[in-house]
């Protein structure tokens, strides 16, 4: 009997790609829900039925997927680590049994079948990197949540680079992963964070940032590992000193990474934010970044007129100088005022809105931000914060 | 090699400056709660908040939300004054939510105790794709004999929704 070849599963994922972006714009709880899980679940079947045909290996290099397991419950364990440090809160995801299959058969399916389709044109065309990329790139694309792509500017951002990005740099350990093992190692690499998010009543507090930065750097450490630690295919000493000089490299570059998220995240003494305003000038001016000490609750009790405070109100983060300090029923109360405002502040600030006193400022570096602030919030002039 | 070994490294640190630039662009409109690694799927939040029925001269003050908390700050001046808040929450995910819990909380410790507030007309389901939307009720105690000093109480609210089963 005809079976279907590499090249025209391809173009069926390339179709049914094409015919998702369109489709779940319109209905995403219909697609998400019903439509993806049936087409990945009849390529599954189709493809476990026909295995003899496609020769896919089911061995497995046992050193290998033993590092890829203890890699996987690594990756849990500093995941929920976190959540030791940030907290944790209640999963949304129902636990009765009917809900953790439902959510299974829709969230997981999907991935087994990609990674089996994955596992039987890679394993076919190992030499041919033209497919190769081709069908790394349609199973990136088959991942994403077009869907997500609808919402406002900022949850699409936050959706590009806390999930795509990962989908991205996951997509593409597998197929390296595929070619180098079978497709037990992605397979067991992918889902086991997943099932776990799944099953747990908790998870940790984690913001798109952390998630997406996780979702990163994760599978870079992976290759890393894969590549100069568990397949030590050259052992010519010139092509080892190259491999020494590439993995001090990818260190560094995963090392200041995670030492630029820690520093945005406030994990240091110190954090920055963004200026949106001119209405400290001449003091820092908008687009620059403020340096604020973060203080104990101590240390803020003793701060003083003159002193330049960082303290949110609703949902934005505010350095403005205190001009006056008084206490009203028991709370002291803060005014401030920005250098170049004519009137000080209409809210009096409290002590749990302070963040911290600045400290000291980067000019220009801001920008960015300033110019993504104003785009996610639909701004085109200039913000003041009178 | 070394090609490849560039672009990894150059694609990733591109990656991170680039979120870096939008967390510091938006780092204090962030919720943390346990979704942020399931973003597309499951995304109930508030999505407004406004007012009604406001007895003559008070203020219902600034009105601030996120994705799952509502602030408000409601100053009466006498007795029997009332503001109603109506509230919007929307499932933009692609799971269907049911109600948890709902916790009004309001600031005892500074706010007036002859202000009171009740809930009413929240969804106990909510379907993706849906918005539904309730009021609470922010009411200067009728019975109030004695007009206290502080006329004013800050209310906060947390909505918490979980997958329908």
């Amino acid at each position: 009997m005809k079976y279907v070849k590499d090249k025209e599963l391809l173009i069926i994922i390339a179709i049914y790609i094409f015919i998702t972006m369109n489709l779940i714009t319109k209905d995403m709880v219909l697609y998400m829900n019903v439509i993806n899980p049936m087409f990945w679940g009849t390529i599954l079947i189709y493809l476990v039925w026909n295995i003899k045909k496609y020769y896919i290996r089911f061995n497995v290099n046992k050193r290998y997927f033993i590092a890829i397991f203890i890699i996987s419950c690594v990756h849990v364990v500093a995941y929920f680590y976190i959540g030791f440090i940030l907290g944790f809160s209640k999963s949304p995801y129902n636990h009765n049994i009917l809900s953790i299959l439902k959510n299974i058969i829709t969230r997981l399916l999907p991935i087994i079948s990609i990674e089996i389709t994955r596992a039987v044109i890679v394993t076919r065309n190992k030499n041919n990197k033209l497919v190769l990329v081709i069908t790394t790139v349609l199973l990136i694309l088959a991942e994403i949540n077009y869907g997500a792509l609808i919402m406002n500017r900022q949850e699409v951002f936050q959706y590009i680079f806390s999930d795509v990005a990962g989908i991205v740099s996951a997509g593409i350990l597998s197929t390296y992963l595929t070619l180098k093992g079978s497709y037990l190692l992605p397979v067991v690499y992918r889902l086991f964070n997943k099932v776990i998010i799944l099953i747990l009543p908790v998870l940790p507090n984690i913001n798109w940032f952390i998630s997406g930065a996780i979702n990163v750097i994760s599978p870079l450490v992976v290759y890393i590992l894969f590549k100069y630690e568990l397949i030590k295919e050259n052992k010519d000493m010139r092509k080892q000193k190259e491999n020494l000089k590439s993995k001090i490299s990818y260190t560094l570059a995963i090392s200041f990474s995670i030492t630029l998220i820690c520093f945005m995240l406030g994990i240091f003494k110190h954090e920055p934010i963004a200026i949106l305003s001119n209405s400290m000038a001449p003091t820092f001016n908008r687009g620059d970044i403020v340096i604020f000490e973060k203080l104990e609750e101590e240390q803020l009790k003793e701060i003083s007129i003159g002193t330049i405070i960082v303290y949110t109100i609703g949902d934005q983060n505010i350095a403005h100088r205190i001009v006056d300090v008084k206490k009203e029923n028991g709370t002291v109360l803060y005014k401030t005022k920005g250098d170049s405002n004519n009137m000080a502040d209409m809210e009096q600030v409290q002590i749990n809105q302070i963040k911290g006193v600045y400290a000291f400022h980067i000019k220009y570096i801001g920008f960015p931000s300033v110019f993504l602030y104003d785009f996610f919030n639909n701004k085109e002039a200039e913000i003041e914060i009178k | 090699m070394r090609n490849i070994k560039n672009i990894i490294i150059g694609a990733l640190l591109v990656v991170i400056l680039i979120m870096s630039v939008g967390y510091s662009a938006f780092a204090t409109q962030l919720t943390l709660n346990g979704t942020a690694q399931i973003i597309g799927e499951w995304n109930v939040k508030i999505t407004g908040i406004e007012t009604m029925n406001i007895s003559e001269g008070c203020d219902a003050g600034p009105l601030q939300f996120t994705n799952t908390t509502v602030t408000f700050n409601a100053k009466l001046k006498k007795p029997g004054d009332v503001i109603t808040y109506v509230i919007t929450i929307e499932n933009a995910g692609t799971i269907d939510a049911t109600l948890e819990n709902i916790t009004i909380a309001s600031d005892e410790a500074n706010g007036s105790p002859a202000i009171m507030y009740e809930t009413t007309g929240l969804a106990s389901s909510l379907p993706a794709g849906e918005k539904t939307s309730f009021t609470v009720t922010v009411k200067y105690d009728p019975n109030c004999t004695e007009v206290p000093e502080v006329k004013e109480k800050t209310i906060t609210g947390i909505i918490e929704y979980v997958q329908a089963k």
